[in-house]
């Protein structure tokens, strides 16, 4: 099956070499797979999924997104612009922005005339539980709202993959399980890929697909369900 | 939402440094209009003032420097009008005269029966017949709160006012006039002229008045023949101003650009994050990079209509002070705003390249983590 992301014989460092982010891994994701990235603190985990997505050049190896190897910022930003979404840990909304003026600026440079990009949001925002809060700044949200809301602006060019560094790092428990079952469902409803990177444990268990990063290297790579995400 | 709300929201959220920004634009602009606009006034007025007195040309001191430095012998007064064509030269002084010790005006002296009394339009009075008698312009005489019968010292010599006259010009509604050989005594220059108006014997069409205005020219090499808009344009006075207005008026948009370039730098360095979070959502180099470069935009745009209104005021209160009474005139067209707004709408988005660059030299990740 074609990779829809894929970094073969990365590696990244800095401070010269002597810090070594990412030590020569070779790691792809399929179309519609769950995927955990787990790991201590230190270990890579956040390198690989920016590596990943062109968010930061590697030292040395290929990255591959639908197949294709892409060099330079400019072609990465076309790639996350319509097929990427992002989730941060710690949300990364505009503040002087309302709900709706945040996910509508993932779309500002796709071609979609006003009305239809504020029809989007508001469909978005309805799915999500959030259709009351549209007008509201983030400041005026609990920190689940905001990741939900972050997850709306991560949806709105209907990516086929979504990266969700720590989402649940910054939540209680029960905005923890309410963001992780929504991402589950995106997955297993819209056959959206989804790598997250993750602490926890039990959400790690959540997926398809387990891989460990210990010093920059892939330690264990575990599938528990067939690719694609199919289940029983 | 479009491409101007984000930066219109952070300009909002630091009103306090985008309005100091803003105010120093402003200024900038102010001054470019204000200095061109007075500038170019005073060519404006010297135009139309010399043009408005029934003349067809102007003989004066070749490379004269300035309207009232030019001294041309009156002695001329009949090769010139030994020109076939011309009906008659009128000599003329033109000087700036101190006026109840405490306003500047210009100050004409006409010669008894010339035609240029013709173009004196009375509102009130007589014109001045006696040695000591003289015409106010209207705009003077209210700034100097003056009016038919009253008496002002001129030079410290006393005049009576003999009327008050409604000219067409600015220039000439902040104008005294008198008889010649009066001004001539006052300002101890007998024989000499500022310059000559010529009246060409009607009719005439244009090629005979070029004509005219060459065999005007070989009268003498010391002389030099124009048009009122000539001879305006090709003072060196006019010239020097205007060159030492456009410097001081660019400096200071250039300064501003430097505002603009300091006060962007503040701000990408505080929204380092915001930019990388574009980037991860999908927004290429160029366009985070325009998003700043329409903020200095937005900044100079504002900066540049605050500007103009200060730029008009001050050209106004400074034609309205009594000690500039009569020197200065406003004068603004839409080339001078087209000019000033164009050099802040090209500046400003200059100073912004090198904030903007900053921005997309950082890694996306790095920018969103808050790392340099």
């Amino acid at each position: 099956m074609l990779s829809l992301a894929e970094i073969r014989h990365c590696s990244r460092t800095y401070d010269n070499g002597r810090i070594v982010a990412l030590d020569d891994v070779s790691f792809s994701v399929g179309r519609g797979d769950f995927v955990a990235v787990t790991g201590p603190s230190g270990s890579g985990k956040s390198t690989l999924l920016d590596v990943m997505c062109g968010l930061e050049e590697p030292s040395s190896g290929e990255v591959l997104f639908d197949g294709s190897a892409v060099r330079g910022r400019a072609a990465w930003a076309k790639i996350r612009s319509a097929r990427i979404g992002f989730v941060f840990q710690s949300f990364y909304l505009i503040p002087s922005l309302t709900v709706a003026e945040n996910i509508e600026l993932a779309m500002l440079w796709q071609g979609l005339p006003a009305k239809a990009r504020g029809e989007r949001v508001a469909d978005l925002l309805e799915r999500l539980g959030l259709a009351n809060r549209i007008d509201q700044h983030p400041m005026q949200l609990s920190g689940g709202e905001r990741q939900r809301v972050a997850i709306a602006r991560a949806l709105a060019n209907r990516p086929e993959l979504i990266v969700a560094d720590e989402p649940t790092g910054s939540l209680d428990s029960r905005s923890s399980a309410e963001i992780i079952n929504l991402l589950e469902d995106l997955q297993r409803s819209g056959a959206i890929t989804i790598v997250i990177v993750t602490h926890d444990r039990a959400i790690a268990e959540r997926c398809d697909r387990q891989v460990e990063l210990i010093d920059g290297r892939i330690v264990s790579d575990i599938r528990r369900r067939a690719e694609g995400g199919s289940r029983s | 939402m479009n491409l101007l709300t984000l930066p219109a929201r952070n300009l909002a959220a630091q009103k306090v440094r985008s309005a100091l920004t803003i105010l120093g634009i402003a200024v900038a602009v102010g001054s470019f209009v204000a200095l061109t606009g007075l500038t170019r006034g005073i060519q404006h007025s010297y135009e139309h003032g010399i043009g408005d007195v029934g003349g067809d040309y102007v003989v004066s001191q070749r490379d004269t420097y300035s309207l009232v430095s030019s001294s041309v012998s009156q002695e001329f007064t009949t090769a010139l009008e030994s020109v076939p064509g011309v009906e008659e030269a009128a000599g003329v002084v033109l000087s700036i005269a101190e006026v109840d010790e405490d306003a500047n005006i210009f100050v004409t002296g006409w010669p008894d029966g010339s035609f240029l009394w013709d173009s004196l339009n009375l509102a009130e009075g007589v014109a001045p017949a006696g040695d000591r008698e003289v015409v106010l312009g209207r705009t003077v005489a209210e700034a100097l709160g003056k009016g038919v019968g009253d008496q002002i010292e001129m030079q410290y010599e006393s005049f009576r006012i003999s009327g008050i006259s409604v000219p067409d010009s600015v220039f000439n509604q902040n104008v005294a006039v008198t008889r010649l050989p009066v001004l001539q005594q006052l300002l101890g220059r007998p024989e000499s002229v500022s310059l000559f108006q010529i009246r060409l014997e009607r009719p005439f069409n244009a090629e005979a008045a070029e004509q005219i205005k060459s065999r005007l020219a070989a009268v003498s090499p010391l002389l030099e023949v124009s048009d009122s808009a000539e001879f305006a344009g090709n003072m060196e006075f006019v010239k020097t101003v205007g060159a030492i207005a456009s410097a001081v008026s660019l400096v200071m948009i250039l300064a501003s650009s430097i505002l603009v370039a300091n006060t962007l730098l503040m701000a990408v360095s505080e929204r380092g994050q915001e930019f990388g979070i574009l980037a991860a959502i999908g927004w290429t180099p160029g366009k985070v990079r325009l998003l700043v470069v329409v903020e200095g935009l937005m900044m100079c745009i504002i900066g540049s209509i605050i500007g103009i209104g200060l730029g008009i005021a001050a050209m106004h209160i400074v034609s309205w002070l009594r000690v500039s009474a009569g020197l200065l005139e406003p004068y603004l067209t839409f080339g001078i705003v087209a000019e000033a707004i164009g050099w802040v709408t090209f500046v400003g988005p200059l100073a912004a390249l090198y904030p903007a660059w900053r921005v997309t030299r950082i890694p996306p990740s790095a920018a969103i983590r808050g790392l340099r």
